[in-house]
């Protein structure tokens, strides 16, 4: 039985590569069948439902934190740097103050005090300008959304991507997936992404940028010879595309929906069809 | 001789002056009395200029002196070549006023420090490499199963996407920015043309 199993699979690895049997259809009785019916029938081009599916990614918006080495390392050339240079203007002006106040502590008391306190030494300007900068306050690194973990918005996790994912009901089960279409003959792959987004996204308030013609990643969905023979095809096959979030989302989107950064990704999406969509997403640490 | 002919004159003209004479002579021996307007010689008349001569030649001086102006400002409008910039003479002189007295402390750190720059910096390019070997693998291989499954397809998705280029990107900044945030407008030089 287990040499039996092992010569097919071997022989569909042959067929075709990339094959990857989807979680939802598989348990262990259904799949020796399936190999055993594409052996017995010895199909050579296998039909292929097409879909397209959309991976729309809200970009990084500020930098993530230097790594310890990263600070050394500027640390080190911040020193050099000011060691080789010449000294500015303002750094002129304090030594000469130094030098009046230094001169001015032997003489007479009286003239010093009203020289001090005419002259705007280099430290009084300098004092001046932090206190300006300590008055600007800059937007925070970790939003409101970051902690309360509000998976339907765009403002969390700044510093890293967030891909967009729906829910799916199908035969009484949810799972969360990228938004797809079918593909409708008449119409380019292209096209069919643009339209699973414009199902799931307001486009006209919100911009957003495919990343070419060309799709990005590939997963295939084996059907059950139960449900091959009424549809018509031995599987499907969701093309990825990718495209970048140009505006801000708040409400953008009716459907359920998750903006989810890679950690939680692992948590939503099926393994075999994360394996898929990760091959194309860029690392992150 | 000299005073017995000053007074022969005398009576000369004092018997002239008893009869009804006149005379531009006064003086003996020629009784001539001249002033500087008649010694010098009289004035030539001026002709009138034609008044388009005048326009002219003002114009021709006008012309010249703007091209000479022209000519020197082409001159500042070129750059120099940077072999020939130099510090500003002021800057020159003080430079030695500006130079600092400190040196390096622990040189021994600063070399551990770029050893383990240099590592972490090789293992980043390996693993961008990778990533850019995966996900271009990952589009290859799509690539192909879709040519397996329709060729016009294919050719439709290899089309080169004009929109896409030229592409550009805002990078990300070290703080995100402030929602309502009164932008003032900096310090600019107005270059509104003015027309005459």
């Amino acid at each position: 039985m287990f040499s039996f199993r092992f010569r097919a699979i071997a022989n569909l690895l042959t067929l075709k590569n990339g094959v990857s049997l989807s979680n939802v259809y598989q348990n262990p009785q259904s799949s020796s069948r399936m190999l055993y019916g594409s052996l017995s029938t010895t199909n050579p081009s296998p039909k292929w439902e097409l879909l397209s599916a959309i991976c729309l990614e809200r970009t990084p918006i500020i930098m993530p934190p230097m790594a310890k080495i990263e600070e050394e390392m500027a640390d080190m050339f911040q020193k050099l740097d000011t060691m080789k240079s010449l000294k500015s203007d303002h750094e002129l002006k304090q030594d000469e103050d130094k030098k009046v106040i230094a001169s001015l502590a032997g003489e007479n008391q009286d003239e010093s005090n009203t020289d001090v306190a005419t002259r705007q030494t280099a430290q009084d300007f300098e004092d001046a300008c932090n206190e300006e900068l300590s008055k600007f306050k800059p937007g925070s690194k970790i939003t409101a959304e970051d902690l309360n973990g509000d998976l339907k918005s765009t403002n969390r996790k700044l510093d890293k991507h967030l891909v967009f994912v729906v829910q799916e009901k199908k035969e009484g089960k949810k799972i969360w997936k990228l938004p797809h279409a079918q593909w409708i003959s008449g119409e380019t792959l292209r096209e069919t992404a643009e339209r699973a987004l414009k199902e799931h996204v307001k486009t006209p308030d919100t911009s957003v940028r495919l990343l070419g013609n060309a799709p990005w990643g590939v997963h295939t969905i084996k059907y059950p010879s139960s449900i091959r023979e009424k549809v018509g095809f031995t599987g499907a096959k969701i093309f990825f595309f990718k495209a970048q979030l140009l505006s801000a989302c708040t409400t953008c989107s009716d459907t359920e929906h998750h903006w989810l950064g890679r950690n939680e990704l692992t948590e939503y999406l099926d393994p075999q069809y994360l394996r898929s969509v990760q091959k194309f997403l860029i690392d992150e640490d | 001789m000299n005073s017995l002919i000053r007074k022969m004159s005398m009576v000369i003209t004092e018997s002239l002056m008893s009869q009804r004479t006149i005379c531009t002579n006064i003086r003996f021996p020629t009784f001539l009395q001249v002033s500087s307007p008649l010694l010098a010689e009289p004035m030539k008349k001026k002709k009138k200029m034609d008044p388009q001569i005048i326009k002219a030649r003002e114009e021709r001086k006008r012309k010249r002196i703007e091209k000479s102006i022209k000519k020197l400002e082409k001159n500042t409008k070129q750059l120099k070549p940077i072999e020939e910039i130099d510090w500003p003479i002021s800057l020159q002189k003080q430079k030695l006023l500006r130079e600092r007295t400190e040196t390096i402390s622990q040189p021994q750190q600063g070399q551990d420090i770029l050893k383990a720059w240099r590592s972490y910096k090789y293992q980043q390019s390996l693993q961008e490499t990778k990533m850019i070997d995966r996900i271009s693998s990952s589009q290859l291989q799509a690539l192909e199963q879709l040519r397996a499954i329709s060729e016009d397809l294919y050719i439709k998705a290899i089309q080169m996407d004009d929109l896409l280029l030229p592409f550009t990107a805002a990078g990300p900044s070290s703080t995100p920015p402030i929602i309502g945030y009164d932008v003032l407008d900096g310090e600019y030089i107005d270059e509104t043309p003015k027309w005459k």
